[in-house]
């Protein structure tokens, strides 16, 4: 199975950013997504992959398109009817600081 | 509830409907689901393989997209990704919770040949963007290619992608990873910071 070329040691101590492409992909267990999650939050270079990646990804899907059911958007808009929404929340430290304010 | 915008008629642009529709406006999700109905829906049917699952999965996506929609922001990406970011992880939590073992395994769909980009990539209107798409994939290798193909489009784990590869755990992950990151190169996305 594995020749043992140089990819192959390269990759038995894989980086803690190994998961990069698989988390975009949901190609994760919930194990593995938590944990990589907790990478995410503090490492830029993931940070900057994960929503190019899911351009990537965006582009990639259109090539699956399909005529959907045609009262699908309306059922849809039907049942989103007296859903709530999330409100916006300020994110980084202005949103910390203003949360903290509010105590 | 209007009819569909007439083709060639000036549209919105995504992103400013979906921030519309964060808050609140309905008018606006309506036109946003008119727009991504047909890729929600088609990534939700070739993730489940199934009409009815895929309807199910569609309807759950566009009420996420209504529900979280204040949690998009403009700068990290386009509303196209961020629909199908939604839409994809919906279609792949359910087919993992439904039955994945069940049918996909009693079927065994054969690994080869399976749908090749090339035929799907037909599917992608616009021609420029067909051709450049072709032309990225084009530069994968063959496993970094059916790696992506199976974490997309039949909703695997990295761990089931190496087993159904025989490749060594820990390959597929790493091929995804490659596979993205030229992909991104080629598109030339993920320059916005």
């Amino acid at each position: 199975m594995s020749t043992g070329t140089e990819q192959d040691r390269a990759e038995e101590f894989e980086d803690e950013h190994a998961l990069v492409g698989a988390y975009a992909l949901n190609a994760v267990d919930e194990r593995e997504r938590a944990e990589f999650e907790v990478h995410l939050a503090a490492c830029p270079l993931c940070s900057a992959d994960v929503p190019a990646f899911r351009e990537v990804l965006g582009r990639i899907a259109a090539t699956a398109s399909s005529a959907p059911p045609p009262d699908l958007v309306a059922r849809a808009l039907n049942r989103s009817r007296g859903v709530r929404q999330e409100r916006a929340r300020r994110g980084g430290w202005l949103g910390k600081l203003l949360r903290l304010r509010r105590r | 509830m209007s009819q569909r915008e007439p083709v060639g008629a000036r549209r919105p642009d995504p992103e400013s409907l979906l921030r519309r529709t964060a808050r609140g406006d309905e008018a606006a999700f309506e036109s946003l689901l008119s727009r991504f109905a047909p890729l929600v829906y088609g990534v939700a049917l070739r993730v489940c393989e199934d009409r009815s699952l895929a309807d199910e999965v569609a309807q759950e996506a566009f009420l996420d997209l209504w529900r979280t929609a204040a949690r998009y922001e403009s700068g990290k990406g386009s509303a196209q990704a961020w629909v199908v970011t939604i839409a994809h992880r919906r279609a792949v939590d359910r087919v993992r919770s439904e039955h994945s073992r069940v049918r996909r395994e009693a079927q065994s769909r054969s690994l080869l040949p399976m749908i090749e980009f090339d035929e799907v990539v037909e599917a992608v209107e616009a021609e420029s963007e067909r051709v450049r798409l072709r032309g990225c994939l084009g530069g994968l290798s063959r496993i970094q290619r059916e790696s992506i193909n199976l974490a997309f489009f039949d909703g695997l784990t990295h761990a089931q992608i190496s087993a159904k590869l025989q490749v060594p755990l820990g390959t597929a992950k790493a091929r995804l990873r490659e596979g993205l990151g030229k992909l991104k190169n080629c598109m030339g996305v993920g320059a916005r910071a």
